[in-house]
């Protein structure tokens, strides 16, 4: 680096104009709407930072008159510090830093904004924290040159002490500058990155903590002394910029492990002096706000007399003053600082404040503590104190608990302080709790709604947190409220303490601890007319948290029967209020269910409710079904067939309405109102089937009979129930054939028939061609294919003990798959991922029990090429069934679809699981397995997605567990052919033959063990991919 | 496993101080009080105007005693209809994924925003349900009125 090279000074003059220009174009109001023009110029700037003319630029702009050109000046030495620092000898370095000095030493002097004096330190920092800077003393040096006047040697600094002689002989705006590098270099220490620091850096650091730290008691303790001394400080700037470099400092102190260089006790003055600034108006916020951080830092910077002093000022007139705002509903910044300076505190000594013995002063920080939840406003949206004293008193009670719970019985007497604070702040927050009025929850935004509703969650978590150490007497208490409220009808106070009994629930429900108690208010007859009584004796908040509730305590219901008439009765009125229903509706479901057989009297009343509430605008699909779902498991408990199917036809008679009502509105073009009506029917009747089933009940067909009669004659197919059944099957044939379907209405259909699988004998139990029918009814490609093929599934799982009886059914629903693959086939632009995956899904589901009649169908369907298919004459013929699906499952191995891949590659594992005796099977695996082999090399040699590997794995280990011998020379030859098959796009650079061997090799030593397979799968996959491969995304 | 505890302990601290809106996250609590901090309970609200706009979303999160090398696991309760949500609730997602994009650097919230992102964004290379993938890709407003559906199921607040 040369400043001044003689020669090129006529040249240099033209890029220093250029910059100029260029910097007042880039300031010039004219072009702030121009971000393409600004653009240009910066990066025309940019060139002229990094260039080599750069140093000689950046000097000159620095003496110029105009700020923005100055400014400019300190950013271009940045710069270009970054960019050449390498290129400098170390007498260059030092030219650098001595110009540099006096710029600054001149600048400050002289009077300069902080802006450009900031961007100058940091300049200055750049250069410190370069390799081998020629700087070690950075402070010391600076402060030296600035009391000077001009640039002094780090040698010659030596002479003059920093504390007594350099310091006091600098002016205020002398200080302030120091006090900005100070914290600038602070700042860029902090953002080293422990890799990028060097052996000796933090000695160099250390060096210059101890004089930062001299700075900030050199200027704290002036302030202070003036202040004290009667004159107020009019700026507080350099106090606030001293308070922040002491934090600044503290944290380089931290991230360089200096604390044992550099002891607490070295830093007690300075420590001292920031918290005596709490005093300063000027300075307390700053003050209180570094002191919060550093409290939670927990690393013993404090000693015994700083903390008390902090603990001085909170209790002092001073501090509750900010108490005393936020009561006023100030919850201004500096308040809030102090609050949570009080809350840092009281944190620290959190145990002290509840189970050692009060002194005076912590009485009045508990005391403090309790009373910030008695700020007026609604938590989290007017009063923002709230949130974060809970906060602190669910922490103090996580605490505490830990401590209870290592507590032996006869010591437990010690903590009784500790729970009468914590049932104190309990009761405090319950006034908290309080819902708004309607009114007012009508000015308030989505924002307000959430954190209120996020702060209520909050004391749900703390009443939890605390009902471990205070038990019962817990749950009491807000029964006590919620009666004596009900009582009154004070119902913002009831619904308050429902809300705490609903939380603790998941405390007592389980357990019956709290069953007398749960008694005492549900027993009592202001909660009997309250469920029997008018709709619009409560308020609907309360009603809504009520219901919840009573969800929230199923157990207790059920195990108290005698209230069961009247609280479902409040349900069910529930269920015309909007924002209760779908609440309301769930618990009627579980209640119904669980309890039953308790409830069959009750059912005449329910089914009036019930028929009442259909026609009202919150009946819709998902209420509905829920509310007939229990019901349905009433009906279940009657004891004989023709008093349920009484109750049955009654209820499905509407539903029969209904659907011809949905058919007539598709007829006339209504195709949505239609679809609505049609889904809400369908679903109706799933979920009275799934009501109906009986608890626990599984299919239990251990009846040996080979040509036994699948479909016996029983009460509901032949009997009376048989117009139950019919109105069923009434309603699936309105909605499913010439209906505008939908997946909603495929997915009840489902719902319906798989209602039925479970059951030997009842209105759900259809002949089974009812299911073949369905599935085949069903067009290709309809969205809810694959819960269509999951049902067919079910149907066969639920006949797998006498696979026999449905040879035929099964029949048919494996060649209507094999029709839909060879159509697929042929008609590639009617290819259906969703197709493929459900029908190849289905085949893999019936691989156990009834592969013996897949594996039969050797020959090509009767009927076949004409099925649904559009044949025209001179279409292909169709290949066997066997073989067309072989052939397609193969194809969905190697095809480009993650889901038909998945369920092929699991179709083909159950393949090989198959008994290899059977002839059948042996006969299919010798024709498939090279062409399995061939596939599976391709792929695994980086041709599949890396998220397709496992799934293809999984059928290479079944492969080598299984067929090793047929499998082996197949393999050795498509690894042997990689890369000559052209199709092979993929793949990377050639892995060669050797390579390929020893895979091979290490794959069959492997033996399909799980974990070694794919680990060898794995890297043979990456290395065919090449190394460039890594995860992205 | 202290490490597994400090850390999240630390990521307690860290949420609580600063936290994406409309989010929540908090360790379990056991039936009996006690604070399980290897389980959270978490909220994903939908992003704004987006189809999931409005709806809250909750999610346990596991998190192993190897954490912070292997990640924890994310699973919608009830599981979530989405193309990259297991049928088990688990949601399918690169950055939880020891194999793939997990780094120990990464944060609980830089997870539940991810999950959030992924909500409107979802992955068709990653299908980890049948059912949304395939309504996804092949009948979209059927898609988009079943995701409404589920918001509505699933209110925040």
């Amino acid at each position: 680096m040369s400043v001044d090279v003689p020669g090129q000074s006529s040249d240099v003059q033209v890029l220093i104009n250029e910059a100029r220009t260029l910097v007042s174009q880039l300031y010039d109001p004219a072009n702030t709407g121009n971000p393409a023009k600004i653009k240009a110029i910066q990066e025309h700037l940019q060139i002229l930072q990094k260039g080599p003319q750069a140093w000689l630029i950046a000097n000159n702009l620095l003496s110029d008159e105009s700020t923005d050109l100055r400014f400019f000046g300190a950013l271009t030495f940045t710069v270009k510090i970054n960019q050449d620092w390498q290129q400098l000898n170390e007498d260059e370095a030092r030219e650098l830093l001595g110009r540099l000095i006096d710029h600054y030493v001149l600048l400050v002097n002289g009077g300069e904004r902080p802006l450009v004096v900031r961007k100058l330190a940091s300049s200055l920092a750049t250069i410190f924290l370069k390799p081998n800077a020629p700087w070690n003393q950075a402070l010391w040096n600076l402060a030296a040159s600035l009391a000077n006047g001009k640039h002094l040697s780090e040698e010659q600094c030596q002479s003059f002490d920093l504390q007594d002689a350099v310091l006091p002989a600098m002016s205020e705006r002398q200080v302030v500058s120091l006090l900005y590098f100070s914290n600038i270099l602070a700042e860029e220490i902090n953002r080293w990155s422990p890799e990028s620091r060097r052996n000796g850096d933090s000695n160099r650091a250390s060096e210059n903590i101890k004089h930062a730290f001299l700075l900030v008691e050199f200027v704290l303790r002036h302030m202070l002394q003036q202040e004290s001394s009667g004159h107020s400080i009019s700026d507080g700037a350099p106090g606030v910029e001293a308070i922040n470099s002491y934090q600044s400092w503290a944290l380089v102190r931290n991230a360089l492990q200096l604390r044992d260089t550099i002891r607490a006790t070295q830093l007690a003055p300075a420590t001292g002096y920031v918290i005596q600034s709490l005093k300063v108006p000027s300075l307390s916020k700053t003050a209180m706000q570094v002191l919060v951080e550093l409290i939670d830092w927990r690393d013993s910077i404090f000693s015994q007399d700083h903390l008390y002093s902090i603990l001085e000022y909170i209790i002092s007139d001073l501090g509750t003053a900010h108490i005393a705002s936020i009561m006023d509903a100030d919850f201004e910044d500096e308040n809030m600082t102090f609050l949570e300076l009080l809350l840092a505190y009281a944190t620290l000594k959190q145990r002290e404040l509840l189970i050692q013995p009060l002194n005076s002063e912590h009485e009045k920080v508990l005391a403090l503590l309790h009373t910030l939840f008695q700020a007026p406003g609604y938590a989290a949206v007017d009063d923002s104190a709230s949130p974060l004293v809970l906060e602190w008193w669910t922490e103090v009670a996580d605490d505490l608990q830990e401590i209870y719970l290592d507590t032996e019985e006869e010591e437990e007497e010690g903590l009784d302080p500790a729970k009468r604070n914590l049932a104190r702040a309990a009761m405090d927050c319950f006034e908290k709790l309080k819902y708004p009025s309607p009114e007012e929850l009508q000015e308030w935004g989505d924002d307000d709604r959430s954190e209120f509703g996020a702060f209520r969650r909050d004391v749900c978590d703390f009443l939890l947190a605390i009902y471990p150490m205070l038990g019962l007497e817990l749950v009491q208490v807000f029964q006590e409220r919620a009666k004596s409220s009900l009582v009154q009808q004070d119902w913002r106070t009831f619904e308050a303490a429902i809300f705490c009994m609903a939380q603790l629930s998941e405390a007592v429900d389980e357990n019956q601890h709290a069953d007398a108690c749960l008694n005492a208010i549900f027993f009592c007859d202001e909660f009997a007319q309250l469920c029997t009584g008018d709709v619009a004796m409560i308020p609907d908040k309360p009603r809504q948290t009520l219901v919840d509730m009573l969800g929230k305590y199923q157990s207790y219901f059920e195990r108290t029967h005698a209230l069961l008439p009247r609280v479902l009765t409040f349900l069910f009125a529930s269920l015309d209020v909007a924002s209760c229903a779908s609440v309301a509706s769930k618990s009627i479901s579980h209640l119904c269910k669980s309890c039953r057989n308790a409830l069959t009297f009750e059912l005449p009343a329910f089914m009036d409710q019930f028929e009442r509430f259909r026609f009202k605008p919150t009946a819709t699909a998902s209420t509905m079904e829920k509310v007939l779902e229990g019901i349905a498991a009433i009906v279940q408990t009657l004891p004989t067939d023709n008093e349920k199917a009484q109750f049955l036809e009654r209820i499905l008679k509407f539903f029969q309405e209904q659907a011809e009502l949905a058919r007539d509105e598709a007829s006339r073009g209504l195709v949505e109102p239609a679809r609505c009506r049609g889904q809400l029917v369908l679903r109706c009747v799933a979920s009275i089937g799934k009501g109906l089933r009986t608890d626990g009940e599984i299919i239990l067909d251990t009846l040996d009979g080979r040509n036994g009669d699948p479909y016996p004659p029983t009460f509901w197919n032949t009997g009376n129930g048989a117009v139950s059944q019919n109105l069923i099957m009434q309603c699936m044939q309105l909605l499913m054939t010439d209906f505008p379907l939908d997946v909603t209405i495929i997915e009840a259909a489902c719902d319906i028939l798989k209602a039925g699988f479970t059951e030997n004998s009842g209105p759900y139990v259809f002949p089974p061609m009812v299911t073949v029918n369905f599935v085949k009814s069903i067009p290709l490609g309809s969205a809810g294919t694959d819960m269509v093929m999951g049902t067919a599934s079910a149907f066969l799982a639920s006949h797998s003990a006498h696979p026999q009886r449905i040879r035929e059914e099964t029949v048919a629903l494996i060649v209507n798959v094999y029709e839909t693959f060879c159509w697929m086939h042929e008609k590639p632009e009617f290819y259906d991922p969703e197709v493929a995956n459900s029908g190849i899904d289905f085949l893999t589901r019936l691989l156990p029990k009834y592969h013996p009649f897949l594996f039969a169908l050797t020959a090509v369907p009767q009927d076949s090429n004409q099925a649904g298919a559009g044949h025209v004459d001179g279409a292909p013929q169709r290949p066997p069934v066997l073989q067309a699906i072989l052939n397609f499952t193969l194809l969905s191995l190697q095809g480009p679809e993650p889901l038909p891949l998945r369920s092929a590659s699991q179709f083909w594992v159950g393949v090989l699981n198959l008994p290899y005796e059977e002839e059948a099977v042996q006969r299919a695996l010798r024709d498939s397995i090279p062409a399995l082999c061939r596939i599976l090399a391709s792929q695994v040699a980086g041709r599949c997605a890396r998220s397709d590997l496992e799934h293809l794995c999984e059928v290479l280990r079944r492969l080598i567990f299984k067929q090793q011998g047929l499998a082996r020379p197949h393999l050795a030859t498509a690894l042997a052919d990689l890369g000559i098959d052209q199709t092979n796009q993929n793949q990377g650079p050639a892995v060669s033959p050797e390579e390929r061997q020893r895979f091979l090799a290490s794959l069959l030593a492997a033996r399909g063990a799980k974990a070694q397979t794919s680990q060898l799968t794995r890297s043979f996959w990456v290395k065919c991919r090449g190394s460039g491969f890594d995860y992205i995304g | 496993m202290s490490l597994c505890l400090n850390r999240l302990t630390e990521e307690r601290k860290q949420w609580r101080r600063d936290h994406p809106f409309g989010f929540y996250a908090k360790p379990h609590r056991t039936p009996q009080g006690v604070l399980d901090l290897k389980r959270w309970e978490c909220g994903v609200p939908g992003k704004a105007q987006t189809l999931w706009d409005g709806g809250l979303f909750k999610l346990d999160v596991t998190f192993p005693d190897e954490y912070p090398t292997k990640p924890p696991k994310c699973k919608f309760v009830p599981p979530l209809f989405h193309p990259n949500v297991y049928p088990s609730g688990t949601v399918c997602l690169s950055i939880l994924n020891e194999e793939e994009a997990w780094k120990p650097a990464i944060t609980i919230k830089q997870i539940l925003l991810g999950i959030q992102d992924l909500l409107d964004d979802p992955n068709p290379e990653s299908p980890a349900q049948a059912e949304a993938y395939n309504l996804f890709k092949k009948d979209r407003p059927a898609y988009e009125k079943r995701v409404r559906q589920v918001v509505k199921e699933n209110p925040t607040l």
